[in-house]
């Protein structure tokens, strides 16, 4: 039908006139006219830039040379379904689209396309406008966005934006994963709603962003099943505009855990060194009463001849004397008296091994032999025998790893390993009968160390004794059965004098277990150049 | 014969506790309250062949008294009686050369083993 119309009618005639052909040569972006059947009338500069091509070069052959192939192929078709049905899809509009240069490389452009009709002639103008730098800008900010959200997703702590209301804007990967969230189910959200236990209210949050203050609190604990939890939080308003803050949310928990575990070693240290200064000052009153009740027990014997000759003397008879005394209480006094002497010994023998950093008796020692000394100890450990008798308990021995050698503080070490065996004794002594006690032993090579495990099915420990547990004076057992020092002077041997680690893990119902780690090259407090470690 | 032995320690209740066990059991004892006195008891030519001595006394300290008793009395055999730290215990005695005498940690609930140590030392005295 084109072959009919005019030549004057046609697009490429136009261009003829010189003003025409100023206007449209001059136009910034591409112009690109074609016929009904897609063959290019009309092909300005900007567009022979564009494309990549010479001048004249693409007159009068089909325009979808401009496009991808697997465009291209079908754009013939596209023209004549609008001819034939008027169904619009890009003419009176535009859209972005994928040029295609002459070299064969392509490039967003934004195409707009307007229907020309002149007395017969149909054809179609489009006007092409390059993207590739607005692309570039696009992918830039787009990039930049995705580097700053990888950078605040990288970090550990948990940073979450809120708006003047308190409401979540942001968040990153490590709060998401914090609440158990995904990361767009928080937008919006108060942030109370979300962080409850960290006793920031809508109101603290709007106030501290009104006034442009920070807002930190320390130690915040979490509630979260099994171990404490704690955090640090700090909220900063947002610097330009006080239209927001930033929350940062810590975990410290480790780092609480080791400043009480120094302050621990720290009330051990000073009560070490109280004790070897006080002992000579306890111990000889100790030793008065002591040998005080040894003396009276036996001043009423008949077995010592003095006793007998005095006794005479009074006209007075032994047997009936002693008879008196023990009706009247006497004997079981005395045993009270010696009782407790002995109990303030044993608190003071414990108190001064905190003094003791003497690396004198360190030697390599196989722990397997010195967990059956231990044991063999315990078979007769008179303190055990008279709550639970040790032989009862059935004792599982487990040893892992190539090497069990450490380089230690054998009679330490014993006394650690027996007073972690008495305890889960002790322990399990208030265990129903229903279950049968038991203790595992656990030796295993972790390189540099060894690991101790004495584990036992016990009632196990709530969280608050966990946390006293390594305090000096601290028991749980009833008055006059624990000193309160066994486990503390445990912890000091083999964290100051060992450079080890003793800790603990339990809950209640569960047991409890007791990990002793010890470095295979021990280095005695005190002599740290001496090992080198 | 009956060991003779020489008790001292500043504290008078240890001195006579000891003193009333160790005489039950038999033996003449004789009590110093200072490494002083008991050089002096020493002097009048008093038979002791045990000296039971605390490290920690007024005036001279419980390891000079013993270095002075020893010059004195060659023959005299010592059991160290203290409530001091075993550490320090063993540092000073290492120091004058008495690494091998017995050593009782105060308290001591039962003086038999006391006893028995005195026996022994003074038969070898």
């Amino acid at each position: 039908m084109d072959n009919s119309v005019e030549k004057s009618h046609r697009i490429r005639f136009w261009l003829e006139d010189p003003r025409v052909r100023g206007v449209v040569e001059n136009v910034a972006d591409g112009v690109i006219g074609i016929d009904a059947l897609g063959y290019v009338e009309l092909f300005n500069r900007a567009a022979e830039r564009l494309f990549g091509y010479e001048p004249g070069e693409v007159m009068g052959r089909n325009v979808k040379m401009l496009m991808p192939p697997e465009y291209g192929e079908r754009h013939d078709g596209f023209i004549a379904h609008y001819i034939a049905t008027g169904e619009r899809r890009i003419i009176g509009t535009g859209r972005e689209v994928t040029g295609r240069r002459k070299d064969g490389t392509t490039f967003p452009m934004y195409l707009s396309v307007g229907e020309v009709t002149v007395a017969g002639f149909r054809g179609f103008i489009g006007l092409v406008h390059d993207l590739t730098a607005q692309k570039a800008a696009e992918q830039a900010i787009s990039n930049a966005r995705e580097f700053l959200q990888s950078i605040i997703d990288s970090m550990p702590s948990a940073l979450i934006g809120v708006d003047h209301e308190g409401r979540i804007t942001h968040w990153n990967r490590a709060a998401a994963e914090d609440r158990g969230l995904a990361p767009g189910d928080a937008v919006g959200r108060a942030f109370p709603e979300l962080f409850p236990f960290i006793g920031l209210g809508l109101a603290d949050i709007a106030g501290a962003i009104r006034q442009q203050y920070p807002i930190k609190k320390e130690r915040v604990p979490v509630p979260a099943g099994g171990t404490a939890h704690y955090v640090d939080v700090l909220l900063y308003p947002l610097m330009h505009d006080a239209a927001g803050a930033v929350v940062r949310i810590d975990d410290v928990t480790e780092r609480v855990r080791i400043e009480e575990m120094m302050v621990q070693t720290e009330k051990m240290m000073s009560v070490g060194g109280l004790a070897a200064g006080m002992a000579h000052e306890i111990n000889n009153p100790l030793g008065i009463l002591a040998q005080g009740c040894q003396n009276l027990l036996r001043r009423v014997s008949s077995e010592v001849p003095e006793n007998l000759r005095v006794a005479a003397e009074f006209g007075l008879d032994l047997d009936e004397v002693r008879a008196y005394l023990r009706e009247r209480g006497f004997f079981r006094f005395l045993d009270g008296m010696q009782e407790a002497t002995a109990r303030a010994t044993r608190i003071v023998a414990d108190m001064l091994t905190y003094s003791r950093r003497s690396a004198s008796s360190f030697e390599p020692v196989r722990l397997n032999a010195l967990v059956d000394t231990v044991l063999r100890l315990a078979d007769h450990d008179y303190d055990l025998k008279k709550d639970f008798d040790f032989r009862r308990i059935a004792v599982h021995r487990e040893s892992v790893g190539a090497s069990d050698e450490v380089y230690c503080d054998a009679l330490a070490i014993e006394q650690v390993v027996l007073n972690l065996l008495r305890n889960a004794a002790q322990a399990m002594a208030g265990s129903p009968a229903t279950r049968a006690p038991e203790i595992t032993l656990l030796i295993a090579d972790e390189g540099d160390e060894v690991r101790l495990e004495v584990a036992d099915n016990g009632p196990g420990m709530t969280e608050e004794v966990m946390r006293r547990l390594f305090e000096p004076f601290f028991t749980t057992k009833p008055v006059g059965v624990g000193t309160g020092l066994g486990l503390s002077v445990a912890y000091f041997i083999v964290t100051v004098q060992h450079r080890g680690s003793l800790e603990a893990r339990s809950a209640p119902g569960q047991g409890a277990r007791f990990i002793v780690r010890l470095p295979r090259k021990g280095s005695p407090y005190g002599t740290s150049g001496a090992r080198g470690r | 014969m009956a060991p003779a032995v020489l008790v001292v320690d500043d504290e008078v209740a240890i001195c006579e506790g000891l003193a009333a066990f160790l005489e039950d059991e038999g033996m003449r004892v004789h009590t110093a309250h200072s490494g002083e006195e008991a050089l002096s008891l020493l002097a009048t030519d008093l038979p002791v062949q045990v000296c039971i001595i605390d490290l920690r006394l007024p005036g001279m300290n419980g390891t000079e008294a013993i270095v002075e008793i020893q010059r004195r009395a060659p023959d005299v055999r010592f059991v160290i009686h203290t409530g001091s730290a075993p550490d320090a215990v063993l540092r000073e005695l290492g120091r004058v050369g008495l690494q091998a005498t017995p050593i009782f940690k105060k308290p001591v609930c039962d003086l038999t083993e006391i006893a028995h140590i005195v026996r022994t030392l003074s038969r070898s005295a």
